[in-house]
C-alpha cells in the first residue's frame, strides 16, 4: 500500500494549502485564517494524516519534523482511535523526525473553540476571565461557509466576541470534511479540531474544546477527555473542558447570561440560518430553557415549547436519549408535569414499543440509538 | 459537620498505622509491607480521606503537606468522583499545604499491581522487560488475608514474580475495606490502590494499574484511565495500563504463556480458594480460554467447559454483556458453534429477572440500608 503523504505544501502567512495523497487519490486541504498560521513543523498535518493512514492501512509519512511530545503519544492516539472506531481504523506506522526544539514563548493567549453552541458557550462563560481569543471554524457546523447558515454563524460569533471583549480568530477550512471522509462518525470532529489548534501554536499556549459528555456518560467520540489532550505539544496544551457539568448545568450557566441567551445556536439543520425550533436538538434545548425559566428571555429560539410536539420528537442517538433523561429529571424537580409526561412517553413508552421492532428496521426508520 | 482528619500517624519502617477520624468515629487504617513505606508527605492519606470527606460532606484536613501536582489535581479528581458516583459523593474543601520539595531519587523501580487475574497478567507480560516489581495487596482480592484464599493468592503472586524474574512487594492492608465503606460500588478499589501506590514512592518511579475496560467500552469505575493518572505525584507516575486490548484479546495473549496459564486466578467468590469454575467470571474466562485453545493447559480451571451452564448465565448488564459480545466475536472467528450458541443464548431478554431486580430496587429505596457490594 502506498504511504499517506503530503505534497505541494504551500504555507503563506494566513493561508495554507497542501495536498494529501491517500488511497490513490489526491485530497486538497485548505485553510484561510484571520491570523498567521504555524507551519514550522508538521504537527497540524498529523491528525488528518493519521486518520487517512489508519483508514487506508498505509504508513503515514510527514514532510517535516514534528513535536517530540506529540510523536511520543502517537501509539496511544492510535489505540484510542482504533477502539473508538470499532476497529474500522487500524494501527499504522508513522514516519516522522522529532523536531530539535519546540519554542514555547511566554505571553501567548488562551483560546476557546467557539461555534455558539451550548458546550462552547458554557466553556467560554466558565473561563470568561482568562480566555483571550475565540476561535471560529467555518466548515464545521455550517458545511458551506457561503450559505446563509455560514453567514449567520459568522455574524453571531463576531457579535459574541464583540460583546464579551474577546479577540476573534476565524479559520475557513475543509479539514472537517477530509477527516469525516476517512474517519468514522465517532472519530472525525476531534482530530479536525486538533489540526486547527496545532496551526495556532504561535498564538496560544492553551486552547479549550467544550465537552459534549459528562465524566459519567462518556462514549467513544471524536472529542473526548482521553483523546484531545494527546494532540497537544510542548508549545500548546489542548484541554477538553466541561466534563464536570451536565447539559442542564451548562444551560443553567448560560441562562444567567443575556449575551448567551441572545446568541445561542444549536441547530444542526443545514438549510436554515437560525435555530429551526423543531428538530430534536432545538427542542431539547428549548425544553431545558423552559424548565429553567429562561426560554422567554431567549433571543434565538421560539418563546414557547409545545409538550405535544415534544412527545413526538424522535431520539435517534444515545446523546439525545441521555439529554432527554436529564430534562426528565429536571422536569420532575421543577414540577413541570406537561414536559415530564411528554418526555416520559418518549423515553419509556414509545421507545419500548419501538424496541419490539427488529434492530435493522429500527435503524432504517431512524428510531434506534446509534 | 466536623472535618475528616487523619490522626495518630505512626510510621515504623515498613509498617504504618493511622486513624481516620470521621465525625466521632475513629477508624484504624493499617499497612504491613515487605518494603519501607513513604510517609514524608500526606499523599497516601488523600485518596481514602477524600472518599470519607466526600461521603460525609466534610472538609478534609491532612496531617502534612501534599505533593503540589497531586494537590492541583484534587479539583478534577473530585469532579470525576462526583460524576462516577452519580452525585452520591459531593465535592468538599481539602485543607493541605503544597510540599516545598518532592524528592525523585534515581534508580527506583517500575512496578505493577498484581492479583493474578487476566488484566494483571496481561500488563505483567506486556511490560515484562521493564518491570522490576510486582505489588501484591492483601485485603483486596481476598478480603481476609489469613484465609485459605488469601494464602493461595500470596503463594500465587510469589510464584509469578519468581517466574517473571521480578521482585515482589507484599502489602497487607485494610484500606480497601475503608474505601469501600465510604465510597460507592463503582468507586472504592481505585482510590484504595492509589493509597498503596503513594506509599511506594521511595521504591518505585512508576506503577501500572491494570485496566478492566477497553477504550471503546469504558464505564464509570474506580480504576479508570482518566482517574488513576491524576493520583500521580512528581515522584511516582500511576499508569492505567491495557485499555488498548479487549478482555478476550488479553486472554488470547495469556494463552501464549505457560506461566500465566499455570497461575491464573479470576474468581471473585470469597469462599473459593482458587477458581470456583461455576461463577460468571470463571465461566466466561473458561469460554475465552477454550476459544484460544488453551483451556486444557490451564490447571486452575476444569479441562472442559460446561456449555449448558454458560448459556444459563444471566448476562443482563454491562460490562458482562460487553465481555460476552467479545467472546461471541472470537467464537465466530474460530468457528466454535456450541460456545457461540451458548453465548448468544445467554444474552436473551430476561423479563422476569428484570422485574425481580426492579422490585429489589424499590425495596432498597424503601429500606435504604447501605449495600455491602464493592468494586471499582
Amino acid at each position: 500500500v502506498s504511504p499517506v503523504e503530503f505534497v505541494d505544501l504551500e504555507p503563506d502567512g494566513t493561508e495554507l494549502s497542501v495536498t494529501m495523497l491517500a488511497g490513490g487519490t489526491r485530497v486538497p486541504i485548505t485553510y484561510t485564517s484571520s491570523t498567521p498560521l504555524s507551519m514550522e513543523r508538521a504537527d497540524s498535518l498529523l491528525p488528518v494524516g493519521l486518520i487517512a493512514a489508519m483508514r487506508t492501512r498505509a504508513p503515514l509519512v510527514l514532510p517535516r519534523p514534528a513535536s517530540p511530545a506529540l510523536l511520543a503519544r502517537v501509539p496511544r492516539i492510535q489505540d484510542v482511535l482504533h477502539a473508538f472506531s470499532g476497529g474500522e481504523l487500524a494501527r499504522v506506522e508513522v514516519e516522522a523526525e522529532a523536531a530539535d526544539a519546540v519554542p514555547a514563548p511566554a505571553g501567548r493567549g488562551r483560546g476557546s473553540f467557539f461555534g455558539g453552541g451550548v458546550d462552547a458557550f458554557s466553556t467560554l462563560l466558565k473561563h470568561e476571565a482568562s480566555v483571550t481569543h475565540l476561535v471560529f471554524l467555518q466548515g464545521f457546523d455550517a458545511r458551506d461557509p457561503s450559505s446563509p447558515k455560514g453567514d449567520a454563524a459568522r455574524a453571531t460569533v463576531r457579535a459574541v466576541a464583540d460583546a464579551m471583549g474577546k479577540q476573534l480568530v476565524e479559520i475557513e477550512t475543509n479539514v472537517r470534511d477530509v477527516c469525516r471522509h476517512f474517519g468514522t462518525r465517532t472519530t472525525a470532529w476531534g482530530p479536525a479540531l486538533a489540526c486547527c489548534a496545532l496551526l495556532l501554536q504561535d498564538q496560544f499556549e492553551q486552547i479549550l474544546i467544550g465537552a459534549t459528555d459528562t465524566y459519567a456518560t462518556l462514549i467513544p467520540w471524536g472529542t473526548h477527555p482521553l483523546l484531545d489532550p494527546l494532540f497537544g505539544t510542548e508549545a500548546l496544551q489542548i484541554v477538553h473542558d466541561g466534563c464536570e457539568a451536565t447539559r442542564v448545568e451548562k444551560l443553567r450557566r448560560i441562562a444567567r447570561s443575556q449575551v448567551a441567551l441572545d446568541h445561542l445556536r444549536v441547530c444542526p439543520v443545514q438549510r436554515g440560518a437560525t435555530n429551526c425550533g423543531e428538530c430534536e436538538k432545538c427542542m431539547r434545548t428549548m425544553t431545558t430553557l423552559r424548565l429553567l425559566g429562561a426560554l422567554d428571555r431567549s433571543g434565538s429560539f421560539p418563546r414557547t415549547v409545545n409538550a405535544g410536539a415534544l412527545a413526538r420528537v424522535r431520539l435517534p442517538t444515545r446523546h439525545s436519549e441521555l439529554f432527554a433523561r436529564q430534562n426528565l429529571r429536571l422536569a420532575r424537580e421543577v414540577g413541570d408535569w406537561p414536559v415530564y409526561a411528554a418526555l416520559s412517553w418518549t423515553l419509556h413508552t414509545r421507545s419500548k414499543v419501538h424496541g419490539l421492532l427488529p434492530p435493522r428496521l429500527r435503524r432504517a426508520l431512524g428510531l434506534a440509538s446509534r | 459537620v466536623r472535618p475528616v482528619e487523619i490522626a495518630d500517624v505512626r510510621p515504623d519502617g515498613s509498617n504504618l498505622d493511622a486513624t481516620l477520624v470521621v465525625d466521632d468515629e475513629r477508624i484504624p487504617i493499617r499497612y504491613r509491607a515487605s518494603v519501607p513505606l513513604s510517609v514524608d508527605r500526606a499523599d497516601a492519606f488523600l485518596p481514602v480521606g477524600l472518599l470519607a470527606a466526600m461521603r460525609t460532606g466534610a472538609t478534609l484536613v491532612l496531617p502534612g503537606p501534599l505533593s503540589p501536582r497531586l494537590l492541583e489535581a484534587v479539583a478534577t479528581l473530585q469532579d470525576i468522583i462526583v460524576a462516577f458516583s452519580d452525585g452520591e459523593l459531593r465535592a468538599v474543601p481539602v485543607d493541605a499545604e503544597p510540599a516545598t520539595d518532592v524528592p525523585t531519587p534515581a534508580g527506583r523501580g517500575i512496578g505493577a499491581f498484581f492479583g493474578g487475574g487476566v488484566d494483571a497478567w496481561y500488563t505483567a507480560l506486556e511490560h515484562a522487560d521493564e518491570l522490576t516489581h510486582l505489588v501484591h495487596c492483601q485485603g483486596f482480592d481476598a478480603f481476609d488475608p489469613a484465609s485459605a484464599r488469601g494464602s493461595a493468592a500470596l503463594r500465587n503472586a510469589e510464584e509469578a514474580a519468581d517466574g517473571l524474574g521480578t521482585g515482589l512487594v507484599v502489602i497487607d492492608t485494610n484500606v480497601r475495606a475503608v474505601c469501600a465503606r465510604f465510597g460507592t460500588r463503582s468507586i472504592a478499589w481505585g482510590p484504595g490502590l492509589a493509597t498503596v501506590a503513594l506509599l511506594l514512592q521511595s521504591e518505585l518511579e512508576r506503577i501500572a494499574v491494570a485496566a478492566s475496560d477497553y477504550y471503546g467500552s469504558l464505564v464509570p469505575w474506580g480504576t479508570h484511565p482518566l482517574l488513576d493518572p491524576l493520583w500521580s505525584t512528581e515522584a511516582i507516575e500511576i499508569d492505567h495500563d491495557g485499555c488498548e486490548s479487549r478482555r478476550s484479546e488479553k486472554v488470547v495473549r495469556l494463552a501464549t504463556c505457560e506461566l500465566a496459564l499455570q497461575h491464573l486466578r479470576v474468581c471473585n467468590l470469597q469462599t473459593a480458594e482458587w477458581n470456583c469454575g461455576r461463577c460468571e467470571k470463571c465461566l466466561r474466562t473458561q469460554a475465552t480460554l477454550r476459544l484460544a485453545g488453551a483451556l486444557g493447559r490451564c490447571p486452575s480451571f476444569p479441562d472442559t467447559l460446561d456449555v449448558r451452564a454458560l448459556s444459563r448465565l444471566p448476562m443482563t448488564h454491562d460490562p458482562n454483556r460487553t465481555y460476552t459480545r467479545e467472546n461471541i466475536r472470537l467464537a465466530r472467528e474460530v468457528g466454535d458453534w456450541p460456545v457461540l450458541a451458548a453465548l448468544v443464548w445467554s444474552l436473551r431478554p430476561r423479563p422476569m429477572l428484570w422485574a425481580r431486580r426492579r422490585a429489589g430496587t424499590v425495596r432498597r429505596a424503601l429500606n435504604p440500608r447501605r449495600s455491602t457490594r464493592t468494586g471499582g
